[in-house]
């Protein structure tokens, strides 16, 4: 038991001390953007059929239960529901799915690239060649996640909109503009301000956890299963834990409750 | 002669074990010096101190006349720039071609010359390990023999005035371990820069070897010529070249084994023994 207790406290003191490492260099990054450009294009732009897709089935499902739902309780208000789906997915749902996909998508395959990378001694080989590998492998994935994830998270809120509206309009015959109408009344602008940064927040996170799983990686090919092992549960499990913490410091703002 | 790197009372422990014990060494200017030892007895680690990959427990490494600031990432850098390495494995980047290997080491330690140049020499360097017009292959298509040349290539395109080489021919078939250690040879012959090789491929230490030094249990135990390593009457070196099971090496193995399965004996009749109270 001690020993587990001792073993976490310096991981996450390793993971601390990496973390600022890797924060440190983003302005040194900013500098040369083709890491950046490329790793968003890997992190984000590839990422986009998969989490459009899963947004649009999200929604539709969301909006053919909720909307029958809301029909059974009160005949006629199918319509309403689309203010609750707006709020919800903007600040809870959208976030957190979109986070997730990005854990299965993206997390994984860091982790298993830097590791592999680490064990065949290509992490030293950097560092012979006068490369930092902080420099050149962790701070530009941590910049892209930051910038990809709340545009993904767009993205996919977008399509778990559209897929609801599809379901309203074809089996309650709401119209298009009484579900917009309905969608923008509850939504305001600070929650997707909250969005927009929890999403930044929890994509810089994630990449940091992958890239620092990828880091610690030892013991060859084993040792590269369970470090994505590692990188995929401990990121789950961060994005509900980050998703919580920072709601519950969004309400501490002024108008921040619901 | 120009004393190119010294490592005084260098000490590292790794996992709770001493791998490196109070080792001093020194490699001459433009010698080729053989590091031979058993398998995993802390020979790559004493070179990846030599290259800052691994920081020391105590002890200082000099590169020609400097000290290895470790704290200091522009100075520790500026000392690397005087390597190339050559890794067990190769760690060639698989996502780039063989001439994109090449050209990353160029990019980073001579960014200063045009593309031209870093061109010319890219192709020079494969030329020089007799691999000429792979330039445009993707490293997951070569075979091993293959990928150490080029791995040597992206070691030595950069001009390097020391180049380590990690077990060069560990893994491979014998005519290839031949035709590697040929290259060093030739190599050698051509670029007459200092050569630090670590092995424990004996017959191959004493083809391309100035000097050898034998690592055995963190202590650096011999070094000399490979014709005083023929003639040593040190027991433990005796044994490593002739490759006997019978010696002082598997006696202290032994004894380390049996100290070993002593302990976990005892725990267990501690444990039969809690079970029966």
């Amino acid at each position: 038991m001690m020993e587990t207790l001792k073993d976490f406290f310096q991981d996450l003191a390793r993971f601390t001390i990496f973390s600022y490492q890797a924060l440190r260099l983003i302005p040194k990054s900013l500098l040369k953007p083709v890491e950046i450009f490329r790793n968003i294009s890997q992190i984000g732009v590839e990422s986009v059929p998969i989490v459009a897709i899963t947004g649009l089935f999200l929604g539709l499902i969301l909006g053919l239960q909720l909307s029958g739902a809301m029909e059974a309780v009160i005949a006629g208000t199918a319509q309403y529901i689309s203010g609750a789906l707006s709020v919800a997915l903007v600040k809870e749902i959208g976030p957190v799915f979109t986070s997730l996909i990005v854990v299965s998508r993206i997390c994984s395959s860091v982790t298993a690239q830097l590791g592999t990378m680490k064990v065949t001694e290509q992490i030293d080989a950097l560092k012979t060649l006068a490369v930092n590998p902080m420099e050149y492998l962790v701070t530009p994935r941590v910049i892209a996640g930051i910038f990809a994830l709340p545009v993904l998270g767009f993205i996919s809120i977008m399509a778990s909109m559209i897929g609801s509206w599809l379901m309203m309009i074809l089996f309650h015959d709401i119209s298009t503009a009484a579900f917009i109408d309905v969608a923008q009344t509850p939504l305001q602008l600070k929650y997707v301000i909250e969005s927009f940064t929890k999403m930044m927040f929890i994509g810089g996170t994630l990449l940091l956890v992958s890239t620092f799983c990828g880091f610690e990686t030892k013991n060859g090919a084993a040792g590269v299963g369970e470090a994505t092992i590692r990188s995929v549960v401990i990121s789950s499990f961060l994005v509900i834990l980050l998703d919580y913490i920072l709601g519950a410091v969004f309400l501490l703002f002024p108008g921040g409750e619901m | 002669m120009a004393k190119k790197i010294e490592i005084l009372s260098l000490s590292k422990s790794l996992n709770g074990k001493m791998v490196l014990d109070n080792v001093d060494l020194s490699i001459d200017d433009g010698e080729t010096f053989s590091i031979i030892g058993q398998s995993g007895v802390g020979k790559s680690v004493l070179i990846k101190h030599i290259i800052g990959l691994i920081i020391p427990d105590r002890g200082k490494i000099y590169v020609d006349g400097e000290r290895i600031d470790y704290g200091n990432s522009t100075e520790a850098d500026k000392i690397r720039r005087k390597f190339g390495m050559l890794f067990q494995g190769g760690a060639l980047f698989d996502s780039l071609s063989v001439g994109d290997n090449i050209l990353f080491a160029l990019d980073h330690l001579r960014s200063e010359l045009p593309e031209s140049r870093k061109q010319e020499m890219m192709l020079g360097a494969l030329e020089l390990v007799e691999l000429p017009g792979i330039e445009n292959l993707m490293i997951s298509s070569l075979s091993g023999g293959m990928m150490k040349r080029v791995a040597l290539a992206r070691a030595i395109v950069a001009e390097p005035s020391i180049i380590l080489f990690d077990e060069p021919t560990t893994g491979l078939d014998p005519i290839t371990t031949a035709n590697i250690n040929e290259l060093i040879i030739h190599l050698k012959q051509k670029l007459k820069t200092t050569f630090v090789i670590v092995t424990h491929d004996i017959n191959s230490a004493r083809f391309y070897s100035d000097r050898i030094g034998m690592i055995y249990g963190g202590k650096i135990i011999f070094t000399g010529t490979p014709d005083e390593l023929v003639r040593t009457e040190n027991p433990y070196v005796r044994q490593f070249i002739e490759g006997k099971y019978e010696g002082p090496i598997t006696d202290d193995y032994n004894a380390a084994l049996e100290g070993i399965l002593h302990t976990n004996i005892k725990f267990k009749k501690r444990g039969a023994a809690y079970g029966k109270g």
